[in-house]
This record gives structure tokens, C-alpha cells and sequence, in this order.
């Protein structure tokens, strides 16, 4: 009994001495919550926590470049575009919700299959593409085929870019393809770019009239909750958000009757999902009576959907410029994701 | 039974009209009515926001429940309900094929409601045409299911192949909802509400008959062929009407008929059309008046409450029958 304990006490220093070596190195990610990158002798260390179990943590040391990646999401193929590595791209999920030229001439070109749904997908599939690695997203809370890929040797690695609650820590996920293509030094650069552009975009103070953003899905208005990511771009644009002060980082749900009540000075309506007015109606007849349905300005991303879901994670400062300049009640003709709903 | 039945309408009605999470008062609630200012908020809201949920959640309950009726009278089954007929299937199909398909034949220009009503009726009389050539009540239940099971495999290969835009808007429409309906189409919903009872009155005496069973009524000198389709005409009529302006709603048309006939204890169709009646729509009011209720503080789509209240009574039901 004493030798065992004795094992067990010197294995328990073991893993410590471990640890503080590894945190020796700067992480190189400064505003991620869950995706830490450190540089080691032979590459870097990709270290990814799980937003929900605190005991689950992804540890993976790259050291060298990926020449085939699966990538299960639009975000991520909007990061490589981002550093001109589309070439590494081998499967996707649906090429109809991709934006970039690229990836689609490659995929006509037969160079990128398409795996549809991340639950779903065909591992047969997957291994003819030879991804060594495959990113998810994990919506649905885990990647079902984890463990099936691990065992015939692909590497799968959670991407949780869309569980942070700021926007640069959004877009520093691009670390992480930074590693993947052996652009590291790229990535800071370009991630650098974009968070100065960031927050010289930032408004100091709200200049909006009010604004609402969302649409009725069933019978309930969704909009996004006060300390989610989306109502922090709103705060930073000078958006006045009608429920900037509500509680949570998903979204709330409100019945129309509320909406109709906190929404008689709304002024600007975003994201209602739809491009015109007509779709709008077409599928939430009542919102004709909303009182800001005729009386705001409204804009949404849905005239190109792909364009917003593959860059506008990487690119807050483009998705802050935009709002700035619908919050300004300037000229809306030259904005990189929203366009006026008519 | 009537008697509380009457008292307690008018009741659940108030309560309905009164759920909503914004006071209004009593004169701007008939101002609404007599001088109504498109540019008051409190007169938009009860004009078009509750008036015409709270009538929908009156002729949806009354007429699932109906349609339940005649179904669970029709093949001598209390576990039929509406769906069997595959009113809904249809009504499911059109709207994916008019949304997720770009074929011109399916794009029509009456809206998701004129979509969907054409489905539900497009389904009606498909099983009544099937209706005519099959002897066996059975089988009837079960090209009804299979039709459904056809129709709901069609709908998943279109929404996996369907965009984000479509796939959203199909989403929102299955989700159902009392609150789709417009003031301006009350009336016709009234009207086809109106006839269906009233066509429902004629049917009293068959459907007393077939309590008895299809053959002792066909001895007693029931033409079982046209009264089946008259039946199966006015199911349709009514889940179709409600499957179209409000989307699925489950279990109403299961549970409430067989609550019924618990309550009057009777197998006289002439109470039961009249119990149903009177129970489905206070059942859905109330259940629309706890939903607004709780809006504030947690939303939960209608289709979860009455499939949470209507679920374990079945099982209640089914075990009762089993003992």
C-alpha cells in the first residue's frame, strides 16, 4: 500500500513539472477562451478547451504543415482562403454554402469532395479525400465520428470559434490554420491587421437611434441576449440595442406582443433572415404590423448568406464597419455584408 | 355537463384575451373595434393579434376535436385521430415541394396558407378516391399511415438536399402557430367552420348507427360507401382548414374526443359534436393562455404543451383499455 501511494504521489509531480514546462512558452493566442497556441522546439502546440466539460482538453503538437484538411464548417474555409491556403482543402460539408471562388473551382475541378452533414458523413468518404486532419464544429455537442477517425489514424480537431463571447477572440481561431498550413507567422499578421482595424472602427459611444435585430421563428422573436458576442459588436458600433441589458450570451425569445411594445422608437431592424420585404412577409405575415416594418432602415446579410458565414467570424472589423456605418445613418452602398432590406 | 361547459367558454375566452403581456384596457380593446387607429399599438394588437388568436384557438380545438370524433367513430378506434387521413402529410409535402424544389408546377402565388390548404385537400381526396375502392376500415388506417410515412421520407430527402433560405422558411411553417391567421381571414375560416358543423348535424344518426358496428348498421340499411366518404369529407375539411392556417398541431384531435366521451358518458353523437366542440376550444384556450402567460419568462412552442398534456392521457387511456 505505502509503494503504491508513494507511485501515485511521484506520478501526480510528474504530470505538475510537465504542465509548468509547457506553460513556460507565451501562448500566442491572446483573446481566445478556448484555443491556446504555444510554439515548441519541433512546431506548435495546439491546446483546445471544451466550452461546456472542464475536463476535456484537446492537445495536439503539429510539426509540419497539413497537405489534406476536412473542414467541416464555413468559417473554416473562410480562414484558409484568408491565408490564400484553399489548395489544402480535400472535403467539405456542402458546396452550396460556400462563398469562396476558389474552393468552388477546385471542387468542379473534382480536388474537394463534399461530405454533407458533420453528423452525418460517410468516414468511407472521408478517408478517400486523405484528410490527415478533420476540424469540427460540434454544434450538436460532440463529433460522432471521433473515435472511429482516430483509431484509422486521421487527427480530429474541435474548432469552438463559435462558442466565444468576443469577436476577436473569434476570429484568432485563425491560429489554428495558421498551424494547420505552417503559416503562423501569416496569421498573427493578418490577425494583427484585423484587430487594429477592429478597434479603430469601434464606436466609444452609442450614436443610434434605437434597434432591434431578429425575426419570429414559431411563435417567438429570437434576438441575440445581452452579453452574447452579437450585442457586444452591437455596443461597439453605437448601436443602440433594444435589450443590450438582458442577461445571457445565447439569445432570448420574447412573444410578438413584447416586440411589439419595446419596438414603437426602433429605427434600424437587423438580421430579420430574409433579403426583401416581401420574404419577409411571405413567411411572418404579421410582421407588416410591427411598428418598425415601415418606419426603419433595414438591413441584412441574407442577399449573399455564404459571404457572411465564411468571413464575418475572421472579419469583425469588416462586420463592424458595416455597423458603424448603418448606426451612422451614412451611405450604405459599399458595406461588406449588409445590404438595405427592400 | 352543458350547462358548465357554456359558463366556462366565456370564461377561458376572457382569460385568453387578457394573457397577453401587455394591460390593455377595456376601451382601447373596443376602440379596436369601432375606431380603430392602425397607428395605436394597443389597437393593432388586439385587432390583429389577439381577436384573431383567440378565434383560432377556438376553431382549431373545436374542429381537431371534431375531426378526431369522426375518425375514432369511423373505424372504431379511440387511438384515430385527424393525421390518419394524411391531412397533414399533404399539406407538409406541398409546402416543401413549393419551397424546396424550383419546379414551376409547385410555385404557387397563394401564399404558405393557400399552399397548404391545397396539400391538405390535395391528400383528402387522394384517400377518399383510395377510400372507394377499399373494403376494410383497416386498411383504410393503414394506407392513411403509410401515406404519411411516404410523404414525411419525401419531405427529408428535400430538406437535405434544400437550401438555407427554404429549409428555413419550411421550419418556421411546421413549427405551427395561432398566431398566423389574420383578422381579414376569420371569416372565411368561419364560414368553412360554420358548414362543417353544421354538415356534422346530418351525420348524427350514422354515426350513432356505426357505434354499433359497420355490419348491424348495413343490416339497419346504412349506406356505409357514401356516409364513409361524407366522413372522411369532413375531416379533411377541418384538419385541412387547420393544418393549413395554424401548421400541425399534435394530440387535440386524439385526446379530447376520448376525454369527451369520458365526461358525457355517452355514445350519442348529438352531445359528443357538441361536448368536443365546446371542450377542444376551451382546452386550446387555455393552453394558448398558459403559454402567454409564461412568455414572459419561458418560451414553449403550443405544439409542446398540448403534446405533454395530450401524451401521458393516451398512455392513461391505453392502460385503462389493456386492464
Amino acid at each position: 500500500m505505502v509503494i503504491l501511494l508513494v507511485i501515485l504521489a511521484s506520478c501526480s509531480r510528474q504530470a505538475k513539472q510537465s504542465q509548468q514546462s509547457e506553460s513556460k512558452e507565451a501562448n500566442l493566442c491572446r483573446y481566445s477562451t478556448y484555443l491556446s497556441v504555444f510554439k515548441t522546439n519541433n512546431g506548435y502546440l495546439i491546446r483546445i478547451q471544451h466550452p461546456d466539460r472542464k475536463n476535456e482538453r484537446f492537445q495536439l503538437n503539429i510539426s509540419s504543415p497539413a497537405n489534406d484538411l476536412a473542414v467541416l464548417s464555413a468559417t473554416h474555409i473562410g480562414m484558409l482562403s484568408a491565408l490564400n491556403e484553399e489548395k489544402r482543402i480535400a472535403a467539405i460539408t456542402d458546396i452550396r454554402y460556400v462563398y469562396s471562388s476558389n474552393v468552388q473551382k477546385r471542387f468542379k475541378q473534382k480536388q474537394i469532395i463534399e461530405l454533407q452533414n458533420e453528423q452525418s458523413m460517410s468516414v468511407d468518404q472521408l478517408l478517400s479525400s486523405k484528410s490527415e486532419y478533420v476540424i469540427y464544429s460540434a454544434f450538436s455537442g460532440s463529433f460522432s465520428q471521433e473515435k472511429r477517425l482516430k483509431k484509422l489514424g486521421v487527427h480530429c480537431i474541435p474548432n469552438f470559434d463559435w462558442r466565444e463571447q468576443t469577436a476577436l477572440g473569434r476570429a484568432e481561431w485563425v491560429l489554428l490554420f495558421g498551424v494547420l498550413s505552417g503559416k503562423v507567422p501569416e496569421a498573427i499578421q493578418l490577425f494583427r491587421t484585423i484587430e487594429v482595424a477592429y478597434n479603430r472602427s469601434k464606436n466609444s459611444k452609442i450614436v443610434s437611434s434605437e434597434m432591434i435585430s431578429g425575426n419570429v421563428t414559431g411563435d417567438f422573436w429570437y434576438a441575440p441576449a445581452g452579453e452574447s458576442f452579437m450585442a457586444e459588436i452591437f455596443r461597439n458600433a453605437g448601436l443602440n440595442y433594444v435589450y443590450h441589458q438582458t442577461k445571457g450570451t445565447g439569445s432570448v425569445a420574447y412573444s410578438r406582443e413584447k416586440i411589439m411594445k419595446d419596438g414603437g422608437k426602433v429605427k434600424i431592424w437587423l438580421n430579420p433572415g430574409f433579403p426583401t420585404k416581401k420574404e419577409i412577409i411571405r413567411v411572418h405575415s404579421k410582421a407588416k404590423y410591427l411598428p418598425f416594418f415601415n418606419n426603419s432602415s433595414i438591413f441584412c446579410y441574407t442577399h449573399n448568406s455564404n459571404k457572411y458565414w465564411e468571413l464575418s467570424t475572421l472579419r469583425p472589423d469588416w462586420l463592424m464597419e458595416d455597423l458603424v456605418q448603418i448606426s451612422a445613418g451614412k451611405t450604405t452602398k459599399n458595406l461588406h455584408f449588409y445590404q438595405e432590406v427592400k | 355537463m352543458m350547462f358548465c361547459l357554456l359558463c366556462f367558454l366565456p370564461i377561458a375566452m376572457y382569460l385568453h384575451l387578457m394573457a397577453g403581456q401587455i394591460e390593455i384596457s377595456f376601451d382601447s380593446f373596443f376602440d379596436s373595434f369601432w375606431n380603430y387607429d392602425a397607428k395605436n399599438t394597443a389597437h393593432v394588437l388586439v385587432r390583429e393579434f389577439r381577436i384573431p388568436r383567440l378565434f383560432m384557438a377556438i376553431f382549431a380545438g373545436a374542429g381537431l376535436s371534431l375531426s378526431g370524433m369522426l375518425m375514432q367513430t369511423l373505424f372504431k378506434n379511440p387511438l384515430a385521430g385527424p393525421y390518419v387521413l394524411g391531412i397533414n402529410s399533404g399539406a407538409s409535402l406541398l409546402i416543401a415541394l413549393s419551397l424546396m424544389t424550383s419546379v414551376q408546377f409547385f410555385q404557387s402565388n397563394f401564399g404558405l396558407i393557400g399552399t397548404a390548404l391545397i396539400g391538405a385537400f390535395a391528400a383528402g381526396l387522394l384517400m377518399m378516391a383510395v377510400a372507394q375502392r377499399l373494403k376494410s376500415q383497416i386498411s383504410l388506417l393503414l394506407v392513411g399511415l403509410m401515406f404519411g410515412s411516404f410523404t414525411s421520407a419525401i419531405v427529408s430527402i428535400l430538406e437535405s438536399f434544400a437550401g438555407a433560405e427554404s429549409l428555413k422558411s419550411y421550419t418556421m411553417w411546421s413549427m405551427g402557430s395561432l398566431q398566423q391567421v389574420e383578422f381579414g381571414q376569420l371569416g372565411f375560416i368561419f364560414l368553412i367552420f360554420s358548414v362543417g358543423i353544421a354538415a356534422s348535424f346530418l351525420l348524427v344518426k350514422p354515426l350513432n348507427m356505426l357505434v354499433i358496428g359497420e355490419k348491424s348498421a348495413v343490416l339497419l340499411g346504412l349506406p356505409i360507401k357514401s356516409i364513409r366518404m361524407f366522413i372522411l369529407m369532413l375531416t379533411a375539411l377541418f384538419a385541412g382548414l387547420i393544418t393549413a392556417f395554424c401548421g400541425p398541431i399534435a394530440f387535440v384531435g386524439i385526446a379530447i374526443p376520448n376525454l369527451t366521451r369520458i365526461l358525457f358518458q355517452t355514445s350519442n353523437h348529438r352531445y359528443l359534436i357538441i361536448g368536443n366542440c365546446f371542450i377542444g376550444a376551451i382546452f386550446l384556450l387555455l393552453t394558448d393562455a398558459f403559454i402567454q402567460v409564461l412568455e414572459g419568462h419561458i418560451s414553449i412552442p403550443l405544439n409542446a404543451i398540448t403534446s405533454i398534456i395530450g401524451a401521458p392521457f393516451i398512455v392513461f387511456l391505453l392502460m385503462r383499455k389493456l386492464r
